[in-house]
C-alpha cells in the first residue's frame, strides 16, 4: 500500500493524532508518506494538541491532551537551541499559533526576547528598540487588535520613567518612540491577552489593586476596577473572556468579566472549596477550560486542579522547582508554524 | 454460536472461512455499517463478511456485547460510575493480544464502522508505539521497505527533530 503498512489512511492518521509529539517527530523518518503526512501543517492543526509550559526550567512541556489520571509520562523536556551556557528563561509571556513568546535572562546583557517553537525547535530572537537603555525591569505582552495580521509585542519599562515600546511582527520593527504611561507597580511580568486587549493586575498610588488595559489597536491604556473584597491571584482567560481567580480563605473563585471595560460586569462563575486544592495553592496559571496549574514548593509537585469538580490531577516532574513564581507558565497548541514567519499560517 | 436471550431479533454474520455466528440484533447495531444494512432492509438472514476470518469476528463480537450491554452515555446523564470504570478495564483487558491481530481487528472494525473500537484500536497502537525508536516502530507496525526515506532524507529528518531522538 502506498501508505507502507497495510493500514487504511484515515487509521494512520487517527493513530498519529494520538502519539506524543517525539513518537510523532520518530515516525516522520520511517517513510515517504509518513513524512509527508506529518510534515503537512494542516495535519498539525487537525491534531491540535494541548501542551501546558510550567514553571520548570530546564523548560519542559506537559501534555494536556492525555486522558486519564496518569499524566507522569506526558510531560517532556523542550530543547532549547537559543540557550547558551550562561542563559536562563526569565519568563514565559505568551502564545500564537504554537509560537511562544519567551524573554531570556543572559549574563551581563539586556534580557532577550525569543519567538520559539517548541515542536520544530525552531527560533527567532527579536531584535532590541533603538537606543535601549540597560536595564532589565521590564513588563511584557504579546496581542493582536483587530486581527493575527495585527500581531504585537509590548514592553513596558517599570524602571525611571515609566515608558512603553510596540514591535509589529508584520512590519518587524518598533514604533518609533516610546510613549509614557502612568506610574503603575505590575504584580506579573507578563500580560492575559483577550479579544484585542492586554491585561495586567497593577497598582498606583491609592488604587491598589486595578487592571491596566491596553486597547492593541488605538494604542490606548484604561484602567478597570476589581470587585471589592476581591483577593485576585492571577488573571487568564476563561472560554474566550477575561477571567481573575480569587483565593479566599476558605474559597477558590473563578470571576469573569463579561463586557470589556465594566468593572461591574464581573461575575463570580464557580467557588470551590480551597481545601480541595489540598495545599497546591502556588497558582500558576488559568488554562483555557477553567483549570488551574498549581503548584506546591513542599512536595515539589504540580497539579491541575479542576474548579468545577474540585478535583486535581498530579503531574509527576521528577524535577524541583526553585524560586520559580515569576516565571510563568501558559497553554499553547502545537503548530509547526515558523517563528520566522508565524502569520503566514 | 449462539447467545442466551430468547425472544429478540436474531443476526447471523458470516466470516471469511465460513463459520456462522448468531448473535442479537442489539449486538449487531453497535456496527454502523451492519445498522444501516438493517435500517434499509438490505440484510437478510445471513450477513457474509467476505474479508473477516472468524478468530477476529468472535473478538469483534465479544467487544459488541459487552458494548451492547453497558449504559450508553447519552441515555442518562448521570451513568453509573461502576459501569464505566467495568467497561474500562474490559477495554485495557480486550487490547492485551498481538500485533497482527490488533491490526486485523482494526482493519474489520473500520469497515464495519464500529467507532468505539476503532478508536480503542488506534489508541492500543499509540501506546504501543510510544517512546519507541523508529526500528522497533517499523518492526510494530510492519511497514514496508518500499517507501523508505533515502539515507539524506533520512539523515535530514532525524537531524530537523533531533530533539525527539535524545
Amino acid at each position: 500500500m502506498a501508505n507502507g503498512c497495510m493500514l487504511p489512511e484515515e487509521i494512520i492518521h487517527s493513530i498519529f493524532l494520538r502519539v506524543p509529539t517525539e513518537t510523532l517527530l520518530r515516525l516522520k523518518c520511517l517513510s515517504k508518506y509518513w513524512n509527508r503526512v506529518i510534515s503537512d501543517p494542516k495535519f498539525m492543526k487537525s491534531r491540535s494538541r494541548r501542551m501546558i509550559l510550567p514553571p520548570v526550567l530546564p523548560l519542559h512541556a506537559i501534555d494536556n491532551s492525555i486522558q486519564g489520571n496518569d499524566m507522569c509520562h506526558s510531560m517532556v523536556k523542550l530543547h532549547c537551541p537559543f540557550l547558551n551556557l550562561f542563559d536562563e528563561v526569565e519568563y514565559i509571556v505568551g502564545t500564537f499559533n504554537g509560537i511562544v513568546l519567551l524573554v531570556i535572562r543572559k549574563e551581563n546583557r539586556l534580557n532577550e526576547m525569543i519567538l520559539y517553537n517548541p515542536v520544530s525547535t525552531a527560533f527567532k530572537v527579536v531584535p532590541h528598540p533603538q537606543g535601549s537603555h540597560f536595564t532589565n525591569h521590564y513588563v511584557y505582552g504579546f496581542g493582536y487588535g483587530t486581527t493575527l495580521d495585527d500581531l504585537k509585542i509590548v514592553r513596558i519599562a517599570v524602571s525611571g520613567i515609566h515608558s512603553y515600546d510596540i514591535f509589529s511582527l508584520k512590519n518587524e520593527s518598533w514604533s518609533s518612540r516610546s510613549k509614557l504611561i502612568g506610574k503603575y507597580h505590575f504584580y506579573h511580568y507578563s500580560g492575559t491577552f483577550v479579544n484585542g486587549f492586554l491585561y495586567w493586575v497593577a497598582g498606583k498610588e491609592s488604587h491598589w489593586p486595578l487592571i491596566v488595559a491596553l486597547d492593541i489597536k488605538e494604542k490606548v491604556f484604561s484602567e478597570i476596577l476589581i470587585p471589592s473584597g476581591c483577593k485576585w491571584r492571577r488573571l487568564g482567560t476563561f472560554n474566550g473572556r477575561l477571567c481573575m481567580i480569587c483565593i479566599q480563605a476558605n474559597d477558590v473563585e473563578l470571576w469573569v468579566m463579561n463586557e470589556h471595560g465594566f468593572g461591574k460586569s464581573w461575575l463570580r462563575k464557580c467557588s470551590s472549596d480551597r481545601a480541595s486544592l489540598g495545599g497546591y495553592d502556588n497558582l500558576v496559571c488559568v488554562l483555557d477550560d477553567g483549570k488551574l496549574l498549581c503548584l506546591n514548593y513542599k512536595s515539589q509537585k504540580l497539579i491541575v486542579f479542576d474548579m468545577f469538580k474540585e478535583s486535581y490531577k498530579e503531574v509527576n516532574t521528577l524535577i524541583s522547582f526553585g524560586e520559580l513564581g515569576k516565571l510563568g507558565g501558559i497553554e499553547y497548541v502545537e503548530s509547526l508554524a515558523s517563528p520566522s514567519d508565524m502569520l503566514s499560517v | 454460536m449462539s447467545t442466551s436471550s430468547s425472544s429478540s431479533k436474531k443476526i447471523v454474520l458470516k466470516s471469511a472461512d465460513n463459520e456462522t455466528f448468531e448473535i442479537d440484533e442489539i449486538v449487531a447495531l453497535e456496527s454502523q455499517a451492519i445498522k444501516n444494512m438493517i435500517e434499509d432492509e438490505c440484510a437478510d438472514n445471513v450477513i457474509p463478511l467476505g474479508n473477516i476470518d472468524s478468530k477476529t469476528l468472535s473478538k469483534i463480537i465479544e467487544y459488541c456485547k459487552k458494548h451492547a450491554e453497558s449504559p450508553k452515555k447519552d441515555d442518562n446523564a448521570d451513568i453509573d460510575e461502576k459501569a464505566v470504570e467495568d467497561l474500562k478495564s474490559f477495554d485495557a483487558e480486550f487490547a492485551k493480544v498481538d500485533m497482527p491481530l490488533i491490526q486485523d481487528i482494526l482493519m474489520a472494525a473500520n469497515f464495519l464502522n464500529i467507532d468505539n473500537l476503532i478508536g480503542l484500536m488506534c489508541r492500543t497502537i499509540a501506546d504501543r508505539i510510544k517512546g519507541k525508536t523508529p526500528e522497533e516502530i517499523r518492526k510494530i507496525l510492519n511497514i514496508n521497505k518500499n517507501d523508505l526515506l533515502s539515507p539524506e532524507q533520512e539523515a535530514k529528518a532525524r537531524e530537523e527533530n533531533s530533539w525527539a531522538f535524545d
